[in-house]
């Protein structure tokens, strides 16, 4: 049973092989061959099986009653928590922030700064109903990836002032440097 | 190599700086564009500085000692007791947002003191061209949002550019304002013959097209066009309240909360014509 299995894939093996061409296959038997790459893809299909794990259970989930209750998507936070504490923190507060509007204060901004950040569009048209989407995506990023953009989302917070008396101190402050 | 084109009127108030910042960003962030643009803010009142970067970064830059664009025109002016400053990019040019699809907006923002090198203007007005000339790799395309008075800024944005863009509000003052870009011009072009400055044409900005005033104003301009074989843009930016509210919120019409459609595709006709005039 093992053996038609083993060749089964023999057999897909040289299909592909016909589709690469064989300088591909040399290309690969060289890379095969360096040290590194057997750790980084270990770690990378680890990281892609927990990933996967994690986004099935969250679309198991309805996704009606994640938006009526979002403490189901806090419970997957909670969940994720125990293998990855520092990436559940950070969505946990980013979703408060977001909730009590210290940041993302609207619809808008929310897409726009899924657009500049080149993620998957949101397609709900509520700010309410966006923010477990948002933090979907966000959960697909690697820790990294996702401390990056939190940085970016926290720094553009910081950016709002636009007010006249922001601009009339600067004008003034500089008038009286004279 | 970045094409270089100046944003100018003779008549403030006509939109230069809300059109400057809207062209930057619909070239860099639409998909089908994907620019690296840099905007140059050579306007004493700041205003395009004021839209693209906010009073808490903006003023971060100033307590940074961030280089500004009076740099540029001071940076051969030599004070008793310090040396010549040299000219940073780095702290010079203020990247504005740099997007995942590649586009860009970054800035070399203005200030108030700008208006300080005009009370000396001696040999600065080369100064400005020579610094893009040396930037122009990076980018494909610079604007420069300029002042609406003749001075020393009015040559170095000449100098620095291939082309000139004309945003003319329709109305009986600011239409004014054309006849003395026209003097403007033709000042420049007998000084400095040796340097091809083409208008890409004439933009009629914040148009309504109901009042019968809007129409006269509009005839004036392209009577003065024709006499002078500038070209006239068929797509108009019409007036939307948009406009105004995305300057308070430092976005684009296209990012404003609430802006309708309809004056969004109105403003994508006249970037594409824009474009297509400019060969962008």
């Amino acid at each position: 049973m093992e053996r038609k299995q083993e060749i089964q894939l023999l057999n897909d093996i040289l299909k592909c092989i016909n589709k690469y061409e064989s300088k591909t296959l040399i290309d690969l038997l060289h890379l095969l061959n360096e040290d590194n790459f057997f750790k980084t893809i270990t770690a990378t299909l680890d990281k892609l099986s927990l990933l996967n794990r994690n986004t099935k259970k969250i679309k198991t989930g309805n996704n009606n009653s994640e938006l009526k209750n979002p403490i189901k998507f806090l419970d997957t936070l909670v969940e994720i928590g125990r293998y990855d504490k520092e990436k559940a923190d950070i969505l946990t507060e980013l979703y408060y922030k977001i909730k009590q509007k210290e940041i993302l204060v609207s619809l808008r901004e929310m897409k726009n700064f899924v657009l500049d950040s080149g993620l998957p569009p949101l397609k709900t048209t509520s700010r309410e109903k966006a923010i477990i989407p948002f933090l979907k995506i966000l959960l697909t990023l690697n820790i990294d990836d996702l401390k990056n953009k939190i940085e970016k989302i926290y720094n553009n917070s910081t950016k709002q002032d636009r007010s006249l008396k922001g601009w009339s101190d600067i004008i003034l402050k500089n008038d009286s440097n004279e | 190599m970045a094409k270089t084109i100046s944003l100018i009127n003779m008549k403030g108030g006509v939109g230069k700086s809300t059109l400057t910042v809207n062209l930057a960003w619909h070239f860099a962030a639409y998909s089908q564009w994907r620019k690296k643009v840099l905007v140059v803010d050579l306007d004493p009142q700041f205003n395009a500085s004021q839209y693209l970067l906010g009073v808490t970064q903006y003023s971060s830059m100033l307590e940074r000692g961030d280089q500004t664009v009076w740099d540029i025109f001071e940076s051969n002016t030599r004070i008793p007791g310090r040396n010549v400053r040299q000219l940073d990019a780095s702290t010079l040019i203020q990247n504005v947002i740099t997007l995942k699809n590649g586009g860009v907006v970054d800035l070399i923002p203005s200030r108030l003191e700008l208006a300080f090198s005009l009370k000396n203007p001696g040999h600065k007005e080369r100064q400005l061209s020579k610094f893009l000339y040396d930037i122009k790799d990076s980018y494909d395309l610079i604007l420069i949002d300029c002042a609406p008075t003749e001075s020393i800024l009015t040559t170095a944005a000449y100098l620095s550019s291939d082309y000139l863009l004309v945003p003319v509000k329709p109305e009986y003052l600011s239409s004014i304002g054309l006849p003395l870009l026209v003097n403007s011009m033709q000042d420049f072009r007998k000084e400095y013959d040796q340097h091809n400055l083409r208008l890409a044409g004439v933009v009629f900005n914040a148009t309504s097209e109901y009042s019968p005033e809007e129409r006269l104003s509009k005839n004036g301009v392209r009577s003065i066009a024709s006499q002078n074989g500038w070209h006239i843009f068929k797509s108009e930016v019409s007036y939307s309240r948009s406009y105004p509210k995305g300057a308070r919120e430092g976005q684009p019409i296209f990012r404003t909360s609430y802006s309708r459609y309809s004056q969004v595709s109105k403003f994508e006709s006249f970037a594409k014509e824009f474009a297509i005039r400019i060969s962008l």
